[in-house]
């Protein structure tokens, strides 16, 4: 079986201006993937076109192996959230899913499951145009969540969300994930996206300019730390073993260019006494990383 | 389809809207009826008579346009509460959502367009009596002309739905429609004047059996409106197919 979202060399024109140019990544059952760009990156019209609100002028968006259009019972396959999305004011918000719900052949109790899921029972029977932002983007999730699909799209989730919700958010990406689901979703925050992705995709102007395993993004550009009080004779391992050092404190060192494996086995063969190794990705490495591919696309 | 009809339903007893407008529609009625059978009293027209009754009653049709505001309402006023995205994502196929709204905007024209004829009926009796007068229930004319409004209320909710797909934005519908029925529909009329029977509002006049003028007769007159209804449902389906939403 191939990945549960699959985009294939999707492009979209708005006029004279190129919304995406061949757009190609994937993203497969039971992992969170991170779809991180800057804004305007291309995000949200890739994910419209996944969901068949808008159409790519080439290439196709997949789910199960189906144009959303051909799903069988789209709700019960795939929740979205995306910010286009909106609430008669006047109808309350349980109200709100019972339309959905009857519509898609969903019965009444699960309107009542996933309105208790997201917190937001107490508040169900006033009118959604009184709602926060924060209860509208949860009335917005538990109407994804009404088919209890096996796929989730959500674009900036994390907008609008206070530091609990956020963290309540990472809980139900990583969990939905783990029960086997299709997470997919974007940000233009690259912290919101570390935290909880597998998978990062990342965007710009309209091209997938990197995608892989959270990991391996990072991977090669993950540095060593070691703390030792001999931190000259260890400079002179590094320049022999060609590592790039720099000095972090008095006895802290951060070393480029090796893994920790390698690091610890040559230190240990030149009798340098360490008093801690470690590796590290701070989100700074990656917000590096960021910066310099989307820098690049941008002069390019 | 029987799903997506049930939730259309659902919306609309579930907007405060619905009710003002029904209240609207009747309201509006009851004194058009009033005010025809007055006039009509004071020109010492035979109130009895089938010209008496089609002079009195054919106004009941005038709170329709209550009806095309829902219609509007069911299919533009999706995007004005964007609440577009949630149906689309539900119901994929355009065509069909198109659809459910034609047919459901009918449908509330007809329970609208009753309950405003049952109004007219009572309101008229009453002043009728008041006048002096019975009104003539056995009369095959005053049902003719009620069971025409009736029609004529289910033909604007449906192309109120039809031009609200189309055009996608609610208020422009409306006031559009208005523009048309009220003031540009008449100018057309007196420009070209072989053609004026056939417009909507002159279709309208002729289903109601309106007597101040040359008509189409009533079944050709919903077969006009039917058919205008669905050619603006059929281009917005064809719109809709290329369009993002």
């Amino acid at each position: 079986m191939g990945p549960m979202i699959q985009v294939t060399g999707i492009s979209k024109r708005y006029g004279a201006t190129v919304a995406l140019e061949g757009v190609t990544f994937s993203a497969p059952s039971g992992a969170v993937t991170g779809f991180l760009g800057p804004n305007g990156a291309g995000k949200t019209t890739t994910l419209r076109i996944l969901l068949g609100l808008a159409r790519p002028d080439t290439g196709t968006a997949l789910i199960d192996g189906k144009r959303y259009a051909d799903l069988p019972s789209p709700r019960r396959m795939v929740g979205a959230v995306i910010d286009s999305m909106g609430f008669e004011p006047g109808r309350s918000g349980r109200n709100h899913l019972r339309v959905v719900a009857r519509a898609a052949g969903i019965g009444k109790a699960r309107v009542d499951e996933v309105l208790e899921f997201v917190d937001l029972t107490g508040a169900a029977d006033r009118s959604a145009g009184g709602y926060s932002q924060g209860m509208r983007q949860r009335l917005a999730l538990a109407c994804a969540l009404l088919g209890d699909p096996a796929v989730l799209l959500l674009d900036e989730p994390a907008n609008g969300l206070d530091p609990a919700g956020m963290a309540w958010l990472r809980r139900l990406l990583s969990d939905w994930a783990a029960e086997g689901r299709t997470v997919l979703f974007s940000s233009h925050v690259l912290t919101e996206v570390e935290f909880v992705a597998d998978r990062i995709v990342i965007i710009d102007h309209g091209r997938v300019v990197r995608e892989g395993a959270a990991q391996n993004l990072y991977g090669s550009e993950r540095a060593v730390v070691v703390r030792t009080s001999d931190g000259v004779s260890l400079e002179r391992l590094a320049a022999a073993e060609g590592w790039e050092v720099r000095r972090d404190g008095s006895d802290r060192l951060v070393i480029r260019g090796a893994t920790s494996a390698v690091v610890g086995s040559a230190v240990a063969k030149a009798g340098i006494a360490l008093s801690e190794l470690s590796s590290e990705v701070s989100a700074r490495q990656l917000e590096e990383l960021f910066l310099d591919l989307t820098m690049t696309e941008h002069q390019a | 389809m029987n799903d997506l009809l049930a939730a259309e339903v659902l919306k609309l007893r579930t907007t405060r809207t619905v009710g003002l407008l029904l209240a609207g529609m009747v309201g509006l009625t009851a004194l058009a009826v009033t005010g025809a059978v007055m006039l009509a009293a004071n020109a010492n027209l035979d109130l009895q008579s089938d010209h008496g009754v089609r002079t009195v009653l054919h106004v009941s049709a005038s709170g329709a346009l209550f009806v095309l505001v829902l219609g509007a309402m069911i299919s533009a006023g999706e995007y004005r509460h964007r609440t577009a995205t949630d149906t689309f994502l539900t119901t994929p196929q355009r065509w069909r959502v198109v659809a459910a709204n034609l047919v459901t905007a009918a449908g509330a024209g007809v329970v609208f367009g009753a309950l405003a004829a049952g109004s007219a009926v009572a309101i008229a009796s009453h002043v009728y009596a008041l006048k002096g007068y019975s009104f003539p229930l056995s009369s095959s004319e005053a049902w003719q002309i009620l069971g025409g409004a009736v029609l004529y209320a289910a033909l604007l909710g449906a192309l109120g739905a039809a031009t609200g797909s189309l055009v996608r934005n609610q208020v422009g519908v409306i006031v559009g429609w208005l523009v048309w029925l009220l003031l540009a529909e008449n100018i057309v009329v007196g420009l070209v004047p072989d053609l004026g029977r056939w417009l909507p509002g002159a279709a309208g006049r002729g289903l109601v059996l309106d007597p101040n003028g040359d008509f189409l007769s009533q079944p050709v007159a919903a077969v006009v409106l039917a058919t205008y209804a669905i050619a603006i449902a059929l281009a917005a389906i064809v719109i809709e197919r290329r369009r993002d939403a």
